[in-house]
């Protein structure tokens, strides 16, 4: 492996010992670490500084409350995007895993309460069942992530087609439109949602064995396999939570826009990931965490809504997006041990 | 452990280091045939599927037919070439449809249906992909970011300034001797068909007879010892991306001569069909190993399995079910065959075997 890239990716973990020799960074003059997480939360603070400054709009309770109502479900799929990019892995597919569940969802639902349950259900095992393919062939047969997942978004997007003949759908139910629309608490719903799965996803990733593992696996599968650890296992699972949320998310998104749409899902995938490496999870696996990608969703949420709230035309907002995309990654490159794909 | 295994684990033999002065075999002696052709199975596939069209589809064998497939592969060929350069080096370029995109608008854009500005509505389209290419690749090296990354975030500029060039409508008009171009035939091709067949032999030549060429493939294979080999990384990934730019500029100056005015989306799917013709070529996407000479007949399978779909009245839905099918089984045929079960069951079975003796 590169050799050379070792003590300095390792620097960023290193204790501040150069402090007494007049060297030091505004860190170490504050005393506080600014890690990627806390980076990417004050490049948040910053933002939204901006904005305020910048349009009179944008810091008023409908705007604020439109905000987190658009990034629960960039939220959820960044969760699991997450987790199996810290494990190592990529998976393009989730932006097609919404699509289909948005389809499913507005198909099966018929507008009837009482299938709303069964709906949801359906949906989500859907999603798990791609992830399992994912996860199976990423895993154990040790495919490349990128392509399996590419070919699998392919076939998903083909897939949809052919269930829904290119018809849109939307027949859906006005309790379930309510679980984005609807608001508990003056939050809208889908806040709590995100925060469950944070929860849960920091919870699975901190605190129990199987999180240890991910983070093992991604930081060396080698090692991983050599030290006795079930690694296609670990990566299989952490697929299959990926794709399951990334339904989730899909359900969250079809009772927002209240119709399914083949093409609902389409670039999902790439803002997914941007939020997790401007979060500061290392591309390549075994180092970062959901605490990080929330700060990734909101910069990427606050910034596309403060590019709507200045009118600016929509090529603006592509520009703005790409520059953001590869300078928030540029400015942890140096900690990227392995930059591959 | 016993000893003799040991030898093994020696890595394959590195290319004869390059003689100084002019040696007349390295114009004649193949370095194997798939460098030059492809890897076989690519070809089997691409036989069956004509076989198959032979048998079952009445009008796929007419010369009209099989000609227009290979004049309408030919955008994808180029663009899936350079695609394969990047991913031979070891990275990836998910920005290409934008430079197709930027190419179209901007070939069609300067020409407007004019005649006298073609020969630089050919060429600044080309130079323009270069640059992109060479952004990129810049990036990729000197900032270490992941290509994914960066071709990404390229891709959404790029986009973004097609837009704000062309409006979002369609835009300019080819040259009424650009679309000529695309509709003559000579001889018994059509003329991109003839027009395409040198670049791709240069390409061949260049990527098996180059030292260039050979540093690529080094650098894909394992990237720290060809640094370590003196091997300069940085400019062969650079030149990578930037033969990947021009390569996807052309594609998107190819396919003025096909339509009636600059499309802002003219190259939307071209990435991910990039990348798929590049796996089911057989160039691993770890990089380091295949060629465009695979990637090139898996580009003319997938448009005949396309011809073939369209000829029996498949839905255009089912169409892309079944390349996202080829596709998977691509991939799923290249990790089975990454795993090699056949040494691993061999190597297993000689280890009990030399316990039990």
């Amino acid at each position: 492996m590169s050799t050379e890239l070792r003590p300095e990716a390792e620097l960023d973990e290193a204790e501040p010992r150069s402090s007494s020799e007049g060297g030091a960074t505004l860190a170490e003059r504050l005393r506080f670490p600014i890690t990627p997480v806390v980076g990417a939360y004050l490049a948040v603070l910053l933002l939204m500084i901006v904005s305020t400054i910048v349009s009179s709009d944008f810091l008023t309770t409908d705007n604020l409350t439109n905000i987190l109502r658009q990034a629960a479900p960039l939220a959820i799929v960044a969760f699991g995007q997450t987790v199996v990019i810290l494990a190592g892995g990529l998976d393009v597919s989730v932006g097609a895993v919404m699509s289909l569940a948005t389809v499913v969802a507005a198909n099966v639902m018929e507008g009837d309460p009482s299938k709303v349950l069964p709906t949801v259900l359906i949906v989500l095992a859907l999603s798990a069942a791609v992830g399992a393919i994912n996860g199976f062939l990423i895993g154990y047969l040790r495919a490349d992530a990128f392509v399996t997942t590419l070919a699998m978004m392919l076939i998903i997007a083909g897939g949809v087609l052919v269930y829904t003949q290119g018809a849109p759908s939307s027949n859906l139910t006005k309790g379930f439109r309510d679980i984005s629309e609807g608001d508990s608490l003056g939050l809208p719903n889908g806040i709590f949602f995100a925060t469950l799965v944070f929860v849960v996803v920091w919870f699975a990733l901190r605190r129990t064995v199987w999180g240890r593992r991910v983070y093992a696996v991604g930081a060396n599968p080698r090692v991983a396999l050599l030290t006795g650890q079930p690694g296609p296992r670990t990566v299989m699972r952490c697929y299959v939570i990926c794709s399951f949320l990334a339904g989730a998310a899909g359900l969250l998104l079809v009772a927002r826009l209240g119709s399914g749409d083949v093409n609902a899902g389409d670039g999902w995938e790439l803002d997914a990931i941007a939020a997790v490496l401007i979060g500061g999870t290392v591309f390549g696996g075994g180092r970062g965490g959901v605490t990080g990608t929330i700060a990734g969703v909101l910069v990427l949420t606050v910034l596309f809504n403060l590019v709507g709230l200045l009118a600016f035309p929509d090529w603006v907002q592509l520009i703005v997006r790409g520059l953001v995309i590869v300078l928030g990654v540029a400015m942890y490159s140096r900690r990227i041990t392995t930059a591959r794909v | 452990m016993s000893t003799p295994t040991e030898t093994t684990t020696t890595p394959p033999p590195v290319a004869p280091a390059s003689a100084s002065g002019f040696d007349w075999r390295r114009l004649v002696v193949v370095r194997g045939p798939a460098a030059w052709l492809g890897p076989p199975w690519v070809w089997a596939i691409l036989g069956a599927i004509l076989l198959y069209g032979f048998f079952a589809i009445p009008d796929f064998w007419r010369a009209d037919n099989l000609t227009s497939v290979m004049r309408q592969a030919i955008p994808l060929a180029l663009v899936a070439m350079g695609q394969t350069l990047v991913i031979l080096s070891g990275g990836i370029d998910i920005s290409v449809a934008a430079v197709i995109s930027l190419s179209n608008t901007l070939a069609m854009g300067m020409m407007g249906g004019a005649e006298g500005p073609v020969a630089y509505a050919m060429v600044l389209p080309v130079l323009a992909g270069a640059f992109v290419g060479l952004v990129n690749g810049l990036v990729v090296t000197k900032a270490r970011v992941p290509a994914f990354i960066v071709t990404l975030g390229s891709a959404a500029i790029v986009q973004g300034i097609v837009f704000a060039y062309t409006n979002y409508d369609a835009y300019g008009r080819p040259a009424e001797s650009v679309s000529d171009l695309g509709f003559a035939s000579w001889g018994p091709l059509p003329a991109l068909v003839w027009l395409f067949i040198p670049i791709l032999i240069l390409a061949l030549v260049l990527q098996n007879r180059t030292r260039g060429a050979r540093h690529l493939y080094a650098v894909g294979g394992d990237e720290a010892a060809s640094r370590l080999a003196g091997v300069s990384v940085d400019k062969v990934k650079i030149g990578a991306y930037i033969a990947c730019g021009a390569l996807a500029a052309t594609a998107g100056v190819v396919l003025t001569t096909r339509t009636g005015g600059g499309e802002p989306l003219a190259g939307t799917g071209y990435d991910w069909d990039s990348i798929a013709a590049v796996v089911i070529g057989g160039t691993l996407l770890r990089g380091g190993k295949g060629g465009i000479a695979g990637t090139v007949v898996a580009v003319l399978m997938l448009s005949f399995v396309d011809n073939a779909m369209n000829l029996s009245d498949v839905s255009s839905f089912w169409q892309s079910l079944v390349k996202g099918l080829i596709v998977m089984s691509a991939v799923i045929a290249a990790a089975i065959v990454a795993l090699r079960p056949l040494e691993v069951w061999r190597a297993r079975r000689a280890e009990i075997e030399e316990a039990t003796a």
